[in-house]
């Protein structure tokens, strides 16, 4: 049905949006240590549950390299870089709950469904269509990079400057073109229709999903107490 | 002034131009893990990289809404990837309200309002280094648990200190400004002749 099934777990993507909210504020105002590798802890499985095996095992090396570098590493440098690693490690170590999330959202939400869930909360086509396109135009971007660069061996440019304008220059003009050439394409699929969109993928919350809202209204509750 | 309304295929264009926006911050973020000083200038060079499409999407789309539109993209996307946390769709959301009234005061098809908008949305950026100052606490506790010196804490004190928060504003208005003149440059070298604006 297009849903991205993987792991036993499937979550609404209403849900982990409002559960990356929930972390997101709550890391802001958390300063303990233990309670940041509970939250950590209890990411990881629920990436394992909803089958994100690699972004789990690489948040959890990387979360344990950071700790790691702060307690055994730190204390022996110099205080000259010190300063400066040290807030490089903290911030990277607090931001990885977020990390985390963000990864599980990519990697088991089709942009359809995120479309779907947007409009559910009411949020104006007018963000949900542009939000949609940049998405979607990414790989593109990736693609047309290369042949820009490829074009450049061939031509032996040099230079920096030169460089970059030979870079910029294409990739505005194919995106402009690109632009022209997918409006007329969807707005011969109708995407003018002022009605609702509708989807034909079921979208409802589950126990898990009111489960994990549950949780993301206690960190909020928790941040809003710590402040 | 009858045709102020975004349409489908400004749309796409703002959607497209957004990606491309994106695409360039994140590219000259890649050095800045090294150290955090590059990430206070952070705002400032991808407002300078970026400020070309920026030119060219709104001399494209003079109408209300495409810079604010594309602040607000930038940043639920910044957030919904985690490179950057919440605080950056509140950053981007104001940084482009304030862009929109400049483009609203010297009208939409000025360059002066379009350069303005440009300093102001690379200001949204700062979303993204920010939480630095909030997590203060954090470096606070941190020092206390390994027993560092004064000379530590003034250190780190000088470089989140509301002196180095305003350097960094003013940082990433001037870079999106220029970076918009370097937009006019290109776009009056390459695309008027081609009749793209």
């Amino acid at each position: 049905m297009g849903t991205m099934k993987k792991g036993i777990l499937v979550l609404d993507p209403r849900t982990k949006i409002l559960l990356l909210l929930g972390i997101n504020i709550y890391v802001f105002t958390n300063s303990y240590v233990w309670a940041e590798i509970i939250v950590m802890a209890a990411l990881i499985i629920l990436l394992l549950l909803c089958g994100v095996y690699k972004a789990a095992l690489k948040s959890a090396v990387t979360y344990i390299t950071l700790l790691a570098i702060k307690y055994f590493l730190l204390p022996f440098c110099p205080e000259i870089i010190l300063t400066s690693l040290n807030i490089v490690v903290i911030t990277f170590r607090k931001l990885l709950p977020c990390v985390t999330l963000a990864t599980l959202l990519v990697q088991t939400t089709p942009i359809r469904l995120l479309m779907h869930a947007l409009q559910r909360w009411h949020l104006p086509q007018t963000v949900i269509i542009p939000l949609a396109i940049t998405v979607r135009y990414f790989p593109t971007l990736r693609e047309e990079q290369q042949a820009i660069s490829d074009a450049m061996k061939l031509r032996n440019v040099h230079g920096v400057f030169q460089k970059l304008e030979y870079i910029y220059v294409p990739l505005m003009l194919s995106a402009s073109t690109t632009a022209d050439e997918l409006s007329q394409a969807i707005t011969a699929r109708g995407i003018d229709n002022p009605r609702p969109k509708t989807c034909a993928v079921s979208m409802r919350f589950h126990i898990q999903d009111y489960v994990l809202c549950f949780v993301a209204i206690v960190l909020l509750i928790i941040a809003f107490v710590l402040l | 002034m009858e045709n102020n309304k975004l349409k489908v295929k400004d749309l796409v264009n703002i959607g497209i131009f957004s990606a491309l926006y994106m695409a360039i911050a994140m590219v000259v973020m890649l050095p800045v893990g090294i150290t955090p000083v590059l990430w206070l200038l952070w705002p400032g060079i991808a407002g300078l990289f970026g400020g070309a499409f920026f030119t060219l999407l709104l001399a494209k789309v003079p109408k209300m809404g495409s810079a604010l539109l594309l602040a607000i993209i930038s940043g639920i996307l910044f957030f919904a990837t985690g490179e950057c946390t919440w605080v950056i769709i509140v950053t981007f959301a104001v940084a482009g309200i304030l862009g929109e009234i400049a483009r609203k005061i010297f009208g939409y098809k000025s360059f002066k309002g379009i350069a303005l908008a440009g300093g102001f949305s690379a200001i949204g950026f700062i979303g993204s280094p920010l939480p630095m100052w909030l997590f203060q606490e954090s470096y606070m506790k941190s020092i206390e648990e390994m027993g560092m010196g004064v000379e530590y804490v003034e250190g780190l004190q000088s470089m989140i200190s509301v002196g180095s928060f305003i350097g960094m504003l003013a940082v990433a208005f001037v870079g999106g400004f220029i970076g918009t003149l370097i937009g006019r440059k290109m776009l009056k070298k390459h695309f008027e002749k081609a009749g793209i604006v």
